[in-house]
């Protein structure tokens, strides 16, 4: 039996449904691990070691009694610390919050402890979810950005320190930084997931986002968090599938829209033949691959992003702004101070724009199962004072539609590689089926060398 | 009068903003941020939805 920490979510889960395995044994596993790795990796912020454990030992009696609570049963979660934890510290890698501590606990870390799950501790993340780096460092290699926001979260995964964590994304700050290091990012439909009790960057874009090391794990988190919460007025009441249910749904192998318009342009010689290498291995497994092209709209989808973005932010943080500007980060600072200047029609008509750029994306995805496209533009860029490039997330978290990564292969250099997929709003069903499918053909799970 | 500004207009207005705010000096350090926000202002209007397509979003 491997060591409890390398299990992934349904594994551990399914050991202790079983008997097998104690939610304390995990618990202990992954704390030993996290004392081994994190003075080196830096991806954890808090951790309240007598409160995990007592939990775990909760969660054993509960087994014992009655049987499992639900899916992820004594699974310890990451959560990045923007996400409000009655009691613990929520300081948003930041000094003006640097402790603060919430009395109530955000919608979906009440989901994760309802469904059985054990909140492990709080992962590093950049300053209000901003571009400022974090002190996390890239398991893969520590002269490469971990990327971020969620640093942490993703850098906690990547090296087994935990199954699964909690992100965000408002630009790309899940999908980017599981790229870099090697795990699988779900970013689901604007609104499929609560944000009540997670501090804002930008109301309209801010999207909760999943870390995990494979989709089927995806598609038990997601159904855990997912579904309305009259608390966050973004949050939907469209209906929740099952999700792993719906992934043995895929009727053969997925109709694919290839986008190398935009996305190949921007990306690096390696990344091109690298995802033309996997578009191709999905070909012989089965799929239908189809060139598509980006609608009009498609080219002011960035600068709404960020005009939105910088504008929200400002606004969230004017009061601290005006008091303490100086404790601000010079990246969340300048997006502060820029978002001051910008006239309320302005803002508005980029509202506006994306409203189109939505409806125009949406008809680009129908007729196929999901779209494709390199999941950045290059590795992990060997650059510490960046997070690396958001420009191939920034697109569908704006728009609103689910976007995922999955791990593709290594570079020459040895940093992972990913691909992109999108699908339709509400559908990530189909999206998680299609990326099942993808991650089973191109069979590039990845793990750090020296965090195996 | 054009129907959106264009881009000196975008960034004049925006420059106006940030001296107001926080005075010449670093009104001038925040050039380039200044311009390329402007850009992006200036992108925005050129996609912007047709008027008599938009109150089709709110049905």
């Amino acid at each position: 039996m491997p060591e409890p920490f390398q299990f992934s979510v349904a594994e551990a889960a399914g050991e202790i449904r079983q008997g097998n395995l104690s939610p304390v044994e995990l618990a202990q596993s992954l704390l030993a691990r996290i004392d081994a790795l994190d003075p080196s990796l830096k991806a954890w912020v808090t951790i309240d070691r007598e409160e995990v454990l007592s939990e775990a030992k909760r969660r054993e009696g509960e087994i014992a009694r009655g049987g499992p609570k639900g899916p992820i049963h004594g699974v310890p979660v990451g959560l990045k610390d923007i996400f409000y934890t009655a009691g613990m510290k929520t300081a948003c890698g930041s000094r003006i919050n640097a402790d603060f501590v919430p009395d109530y606990d955000a919608t979906t870390v009440s989901r994760i402890k309802d469904a059985g799950g054990i909140i492990l501790g709080k992962a590093v993340t950049t300053e209000f979810a901003s571009g400022d780096p974090s002190p996390a460092v890239n398991p893969w290699n520590a002269a490469h950005t971990p990327g971020g926001s969620s640093s942490g979260s993703s850098v906690a995964v990547a090296a087994r320190m935990c199954a699964a964590a909690l992100g965000s994304q408002t630009g790309g700050s899940t999908c980017r930084p599981a790229a870099y290091n090697g795990i699988v990012g779900l970013k689901p439909t604007y609104g499929r997931v609560s944000r009540y009790g997670v501090v804002p960057l930008s109301w309209s874009l801010d999207t909760v986002g999943i870390l995990v090391r494979n989709v089927t794990d995806a598609a038990i988190m997601l159904q855990v968090m997912a579904g309305h919460d009259p608390q966050d007025p973004g949050c939907s009441d469209q209906p929740v599938p099952d999700y792993l249910e719906e992934m043995g749904r895929l009727d053969g192998p997925p109709r694919i829209g290839l986008i190398k318009e935009f996305f190949y342009e921007q990306s690096t010689t390696e990344v091109r033949n690298h995802t033309d290498a996997a578009v191709e291995r999905l070909a012989e497994a089965g799929a239908v691959i189809q060139e598509i092209s980006l609608p009009e709209s498609f080219a002011s989808a960035h600068s709404c992003q960020r005009v939105v973005s910088i504008v929200e932010c400002a606004s969230f943080h004017e009061e601290s702004y005006r008091d303490r500007a100086d404790e601000f980060g010079p990246k969340i600072r300048s997006s502060i101070e820029m978002g001051m200047l910008i006239p309320s029609v302005r803002y508005v008509q980029a509202q506006r724009a994306r409203r189109q750029f939505r409806a125009d994306m949406m008809a680009m995805v129908r007729g196929l199962d999901v779209v494709l496209t390199p999941g950045t533009p290059a590795p992990a860029p060997r650059d510490l004072n960046t997070t690396g490039n958001a420009m191939f997330q920034s697109p569908w978290t704006s728009s609103g539609l689910p976007s995922i990564v999955i791990p593709s292969g290594l570079s020459q250099e040895g940093l992972p590689l990913a691909i992109q997929l999108a699908g339709l709003p509400w559908d990530e069903g189909k999206l998680l089926a299609a990326a099942g499918w993808c991650e089973a053909a191109l069979g590039a799970a990845l793990s750090p060398p020296d965090y195996s | 009068m054009r129907a959106h500004p264009t881009y000196e207009e975008l960034l004049r207005d925006i420059t106006e903003r940030a001296k107001s705010l926080w005075g010449e000096a670093k009104a001038a350090e925040m050039t380039a941020n200044l311009e390329s926000t402007a850009q992006q202002m200036e992108e925005i209007d050129r996609t912007m939805p047709k008027v008599d397509v938009e109150p089709g979003f709110y049905q």
